[in-house]
């Protein structure tokens, strides 16, 4: 046992960790956007990468993108107030290590496939968009059942 | 390599579950965590003053639409503890 242990046994940690995980489980259930909230939002990256990929020589379509991009940006607004009339401010920036590291890959992951769609359908590919468009909604309906800002801490263990 | 703290104080169970539930948010208002941790008034404001003035939470009342509002969030030195006590327990098992 290390002496900076508070002298508690291995079954009392335990025990602590168990408390542990009920909050966070607790947590992951309050921060986790309603279904609707992550349907709408699977739509709407789903769209706003699908309008991006065609948008290349096409002014109705970037016209498209950025009308998606303003629904990307209110229903992220409505869920903040929408939780913070719930009673939770949730954290903007990440702050461990983790989080940021987090943060940063996800979305390379998202800005990659859209930028990649967007070349590809320059080069002649037409059913990039679609295709495209539905791994980004699915992939952005996947990270926010999954991973909520709890999810990514949890995840974060050891750190 | 970083020494984990345990810390008496994040140790007991309610300010254990306090403490995580705060952590992943920038603050979160008295009601959820009472209702959360489904405790009463009075034990949840015992172990809210026991944080508070070991400096690891900072208590904030607002009023908003005629209702007074409490938001509790983690000081700096309470998510260092927080983060340190839960690294020591999962030390201890292993």
């Amino acid at each position: 046992m290390k002496q900076n242990s508070g002298n508690i046994s291995v079954e009392e940690a335990k025990d602590a960790l168990m408390h542990l995980d009920n909050a966070n489980q607790l947590a992951e259930k309050y921060l986790r956007p309603p279904l609707v909230f992550r349907v709408v939002m699977t739509f709407i990256i789903g769209g706003l990468t699908y309008a991006a990929a065609m948008s290349s020589g096409s002014s109705l379509w970037t016209f498209v993108c950025s009308i998606f991009t303003i629904a990307l940006l209110v229903t992220m607004l409505v869920h903040y107030f929408y939780l913070r009339s719930q009673g939770v401010k949730v954290r903007i920036c990440p702050l461990t290590r983790f989080e940021r590291w987090f943060s940063f890959v996800s979305g390379f992951v998202v800005a990659a496939i859209l930028v990649g769609a967007m070349q590809l359908e320059k080069a002649g590919y037409s059913w990039i968009p679609i295709v495209s468009g539905t791994i980004n909604g699915l992939l952005a309906y996947y990270m926010f059942s999954n991973f909520t800002a709890s999810g990514a801490r949890i995840k974060s263990e050891g750190e | 390599m970083k020494e984990h703290q345990f810390d008496s104080i994040i140790h007991a169970p309610n300010r254990l579950q306090i403490c995580a539930l705060i952590a992943p948010n920038s603050s979160v208002e008295f009601s959820v965590i009472k209702e959360q941790l489904n405790v009463s008034d009075s034990v949840l404001s015992k172990h809210v003053k026991t944080l508070e003035d070991a400096g690891y939470i900072q208590v904030e009342k607002k009023i908003a639409n005629g209702r007074q509002r409490t938001w509790l969030s983690l000081t700096k030195a309470g998510r260092g503890a927080f983060d340190g006590h839960v690294a020591a327990l999962r030390e201890i098992v292993g």
